[in-house]
C-alpha cells in the first residue's frame, strides 16, 4: 500500500506522498524574498528554522501566490535533507493504495505526474512533489517548460 | 580553579526598516550613524540605495521617510539609503533563524529571518556582505548603471 494525500491547489485535487508530509497547518503568513521565483517565493518560520516555501500552483499554471497571498492550508514536507513549506488550498485525510490502483499517467497532463489514482470520483494525479522540490532547491525545474495542464478527468 | 564562565551573547539589536516594500532589519552595532537625508554632506558620496542592493523592486514614495544609515564594519563604511520608519527592536538569538542555502542563493545580502511572536517577521541584511556588495557595486558598475544604484537625492 502506498499513503497519499489528496489536496487541492486551485480547482485540481492532487496525490502527494504522505510519508514525505511531516506536518499540515493552516494558513501560515510567508514573508516574499526578494527577486524570488514564483516556485518558491519566501519563507516561513516552522519549529525554529526557517524554511522555504514552494509554490505547486507555478508549475500547474494556476494563480500563483502574490505577496501577503496565503492559502487554507500549509503542508510541512521533507524532501532530500531539506523542509519545506507547500501551501494548497485544501488537504484530506490520508489514503492508501495498491500498487493495482495506481495507474500510468494518463489523462494528466501535470507536470511531475507519476501515476493516477481514482479518489472521489475522479482520476488524481500522483505528483512527484520530492523531485519538484529537488528541482526548485537545486535552481532547475526543466518539466515547467511542458505544455499542458489538467486536472482530473471524471472516473468510469 | 573553576574556569571563568564565558558571555555568551543572548540577543541582538536590530536597526528596523518598516518600508511600503516590506520590513527589513540591519544589527544595530554596524550602524555608525542615521543621517536625514538633506544632511548627508553634498560632498560625500552619495549613498546606495539599499532596496535596490536587495533587488526588491520599489517606487520611490515621496511620502516615505528617508534616511541615510552609514554602516562601519571592520573600518569599512558604506552609505545606504532607506525609505521607511525605523525602530530598533531586540531579537533574541533563537528568534534569528539562519536562512537555507536554497534561499541564500536567491538573496545573498540576508542572512537571517527575524521571528516576532511566532511567525517570520522581517529579513536581517548582512552588513559584511552588503558592504562587500556595495564595494563590488563601486568598482564595477558603469557611470550610467551606477547612477541607477544609488540612491536619488531628492
Amino acid at each position: 500500500m502506498r499513503a497519499l494525500v489528496p489536496a487541492k491547489i486551485g480547482q485540481a485535487w492532487v496525490l502527494l506522498d504522505a510519508e514525505i508530509i511531516r506536518e499540515i497547518l493552516g494558513s501560515e503568513a510567508w514573508l516574499p524574498i526578494p527577486g524570488a521565483r514564483a516556485e518558491m517565493p519566501g519563507v516561513i518560520a516552522w519549529r525554529g528554522r526557517a524554511i522555504p516555501v514552494v509554490d505547486l500552483a507555478a508549475p500547474f499554471g494556476f494563480d500563483r501566490l502574490n505577496t501577503g497571498e496565503t492559502r487554507a492550508r500549509t503542508l510541512i514536507a521533507t524532501v532530500a535533507e531539506s523542509i519545506v513549506a507547500v501551501p494548497v488550498d485544501a488537504a484530506r485525510e490520508v489514503h492508501g493504495f495498491s500498487t493495482t490502483e495506481l495507474k500510468p499517467v494518463s489523462v494528466s497532463a501535470l507536470p511531475y505526474a507519476l501515476a493516477e489514482a481514482e479518489l472521489f470520483d475522479r482520476i488524481l494525479p500522483l505528483v512527484d512533489l520530492a523531485r519538484f522540490v529537488s528541482e526548485i532547491l537545486g535552481g532547475a525545474t526543466p518539466e515547467l517548460g511542458r505544455e499542458g495542464i489538467v486536472i482530473h478527468a471524471a472516473a468510469g | 580553579m573553576r574556569p571563568q564562565a564565558e558571555r555568551v551573547p543572548t540577543s541582538t539589536t536590530l536597526l528596523t526598516i518598516q518600508g511600503s516594500d516590506g520590513a527589513w532589519g540591519i544589527p544595530s552595532s554596524a550602524v555608525a550613524s542615521v543621517q536625514r537625508l538633506d544632511s548627508h554632506g553634498a560632498d560625500a558620496e552619495p549613498p546606495l540605495d539599499l532596496l535596490a542592493l536587495l533587488g526588491v523592486p520599489s517606487q520611490p514614495d515621496a511620502s516615505a521617510n528617508s534616511r541615510v544609515l552609514v554602516l562601519e564594519v571592520h573600518g569599512l563604511r558604506v552609505s545606504l539609503l532607506v525609505h521607511g520608519t525605523l525602530h530598533l527592536a531586540e531579537a533574541a538569538v533563537s528568534e534569528l533563524l539562519p536562512l537555507p542555502a536554497a534561499v541564500q542563493a536567491q538573496t545573498p545580502l540576508i542572512s537571517h529571518l527575524a521571528v516576532i511572536n511566532g511567525k517570520a517577521a522581517l529579513f536581517v541584511v548582512s552588513p559584511e556582505r552588503l558592504l562587500q556588495a556595495a564595494h563590488s557595486a563601486s568598482t564595477a558598475l558603469s557611470p550610467d548603471a551606477h547612477a541607477s544604484a544609488r540612491g536619488s537625492s531628492c
